[in-house]
């Protein structure tokens, strides 16, 4: 295939270039800006200094809402993966209307705004007297991360690793032998994907989490959310700037394990 | 093995039970909350002016979102889907583009507060192009939100446009060659017509997700710019007004339901003339 070096060709390049500089310049800033030894943002930074990380590191609100980020993402993972699993598997064998009306179901979270599955959560925490406490809470965040559990897994369970269970299945195994020894190791990269998909969407969650958190309850988003409109400075930089390494090391893992072009 | 696939929807059960206790009735109950007395709820969102307003300035804002993402995105999705090999180069652009949706909007959108400042990298920019000689109040301002707003958009706008660009027939860019177009014409008369359907699918994902924004708009507009979803929020958590949120997260919801609808009968017909 012809690919002639015209101009058009060359300025195709350079404003993709330049909106790809747009993608990373609010990353470098942060992560610069979180080195500054002045007490307010600047950028470019002045002077160099670690102490915005080791105040971070020692912030007893933003160890708490850590804790609290972990254990939300966490709970709605696992319920997500017990809720999920089952359902991808017996989804994925199934065909007709009714398997695809229930796997557009399941999905259907991923249409509607998640403000509204916060405030819909909060509601429903109001009226059985349950506002405030961490299953609402977790509740919401479910409700997000089921649909990339189920959509991670069916993409996974296709024909063939229907056939070779079935190969297991006639060869003598039990369903649950079937399950363990021969489809969970096809399928674990899928499922170590959609884990990890499930965990960050959680992760980062503001929105239902706005809805359903208390100031003794806060996940880490929510309570970078009130700093940056209360407290503004080089701390939140450090902050941001340990969220966007984390990121670019899970994007690795991603990379690394399923390839990062074949995510889109 | 047909008890084995008969079975198979069965084991979605507790999935599709938990989500029908946890989003369905809930929401269900958000919608009617607002529709068991439908004047006393939307009369006065619809009859204030700073209601309209307030939904006006969140569909502006989509708007030029929207517009802004397809400017900025194309190019990125034509480069890595057709100009970049596969390979370390496509991989590490993938990166760039995918570790922002790692984060959560509030980091997202921390860069540009610090950019858009009155003492910000961009006001610095400004006066030293001669652009301007004082610094220009760029945050708190609709603009402030666009330009955040896009950011963290412009992903999802680049990966649906990339799909599509990704399922155009080679064939048919080396016949318009074989045929003697350049490049350009090339682009505009076969590649970008064939991408179309991928613009439209990102921007209604853009489009639908903007007009939900809250936390992009809440941060650069400082309290000076109020969107749909904020107005949500003050209603549930601040005046504790639930019928009214109820009314409004309704307003949101058949919003963001029609435009995937419309997208949906739209595709459809497509295909069935195919």
């Amino acid at each position: 295939m012809r690919r002639s070096r015209t101009i058009g060709n060359y300025a195709a390049t350079m404003i993709a270039v330049a909106c790809l500089v747009y993608l990373l310049l609010p990353l470098i800033v942060m992560v610069a800006t979180s080195f500054t030894e002045t007490s307010y943002l600047a950028f470019p930074p002045i002077g160099f200094t670690f102490r915005w990380y080791t105040e971070v590191l020692h912030n007893a609100a933003y160890l708490r809402a850590l804790q609290w980020s972990a254990i939300v993402s966490l709970g709605a993972t696992a319920c997500a993966v017990l809720l999920g699993l089952p359902a991808a598997l017996g989804l994925a064998r199934s065909h007709g209307v009714w398997s695809s009306a229930i796997s557009a179901f399941l999905l259907s979270p991923l249409l509607v705004p998640s403000v509204i599955v916060g405030a819909a959560t909060m509601q429903l925490a109001y009226s059985i007297g349950a506002n405030g406490s961490l299953t609402p809470l977790v509740a919401g965040h479910l409700v997000i991360v089921l649909p990339y559990i189920v959509r991670t897994l069916m993409a996974a369970l296709g024909p063939s690793t229907l056939s070779t269970e079935e190969a297991a299945r006639d060869l003598g195994a039990n369903a649950v032998s079937a399950f363990f020894l021969v489809t969970l190791p096809t399928i674990k990269t899928a499922l170590f994907a959609g884990i990890l998909f499930s965990l960050i969407i959680s992760w980062i969650n503001v929105e239902v989490s706005v809805f359903n958190t208390t100031t003794a309850m806060e996940t880490l988003p929510v309570r970078l959310f009130n700093e940056i409109q209360y407290s503004i400075g080089p701390q939140l930089a450090a902050v941001s700037a340990l969220s966007v390494v984390l990121a670019i090391v899970v994007v690795f893992v991603i990379d690394t394990t399923v390839g990062i072009d074949k995510v889109g | 093995m047909s008890t084995v696939r008969g079975s198979g929807i069965l084991l979605s059960t507790p999935a599709v039970l938990a989500l029908i206790a946890l989003f369905i009735i809930p929401s269900a109950s958000l919608l009617v909350g607002g529709a068991v007395d439908p004047l006393a709820a939307y009369g006065p969102i619809l009859r204030d002016s700073y209601y309209l307003n307030v939904i006006f300035v969140t569909f502006q804002i989509a708007l030029l979102v929207t517009i802004c993402s397809i400017l900025v995105g194309y190019p990125v999705a034509y480069l890595v889907s057709r100009r970049v090999a596969p390979g370390i180069q496509r991989r590490i652009i993938y990166m760039i583009i995918i570790a922002p949706l790692l984060t959560s909007n509030v980091v997202r959108t921390f860069g540009w507060l610090i950019l858009l400042g009155r003492n910000g990298f961009v006001n610095k920019v400004i006066i030293a192009l001669g652009i301007s000689d004082v610094p220009l109040q760029l945050l708190y301002t609709k603009s402030a939100i666009v330009v955040g707003l896009t950011y963290v958009m412009v992903p999802f706008m680049i990966l649906t446009i990339v799909s599509a660009l990704q399922n155009i027939n080679n064939s048919l860019i080396e016949a318009a060659f074989d045929l003697g177009a350049s490049s350009a014409g090339t682009f505009f008369r076969v590649t970008l017509p064939l991408s179309v359907p991928g613009i439209v699918a990102g921007s209604l994902i853009v489009f639908c997700a903007s007009a939900s924004a809250y936390v992009t708009a809440s941060v650069l507009g400082g309290g000076k710019i109020t969107v749909f979803s904020m107005l949500i929020y003050e209603k549930f958590s601040v005046s504790v007004d639930f019928a009214g949120g109820a009314a409004l997260s309704a307003l949101l919801l058949i919003l963001t339901v029609a435009i995937a609808a419309i997208y949906l009968s739209f595709m459809s017909r497509r295909s069935v003339a195919h």
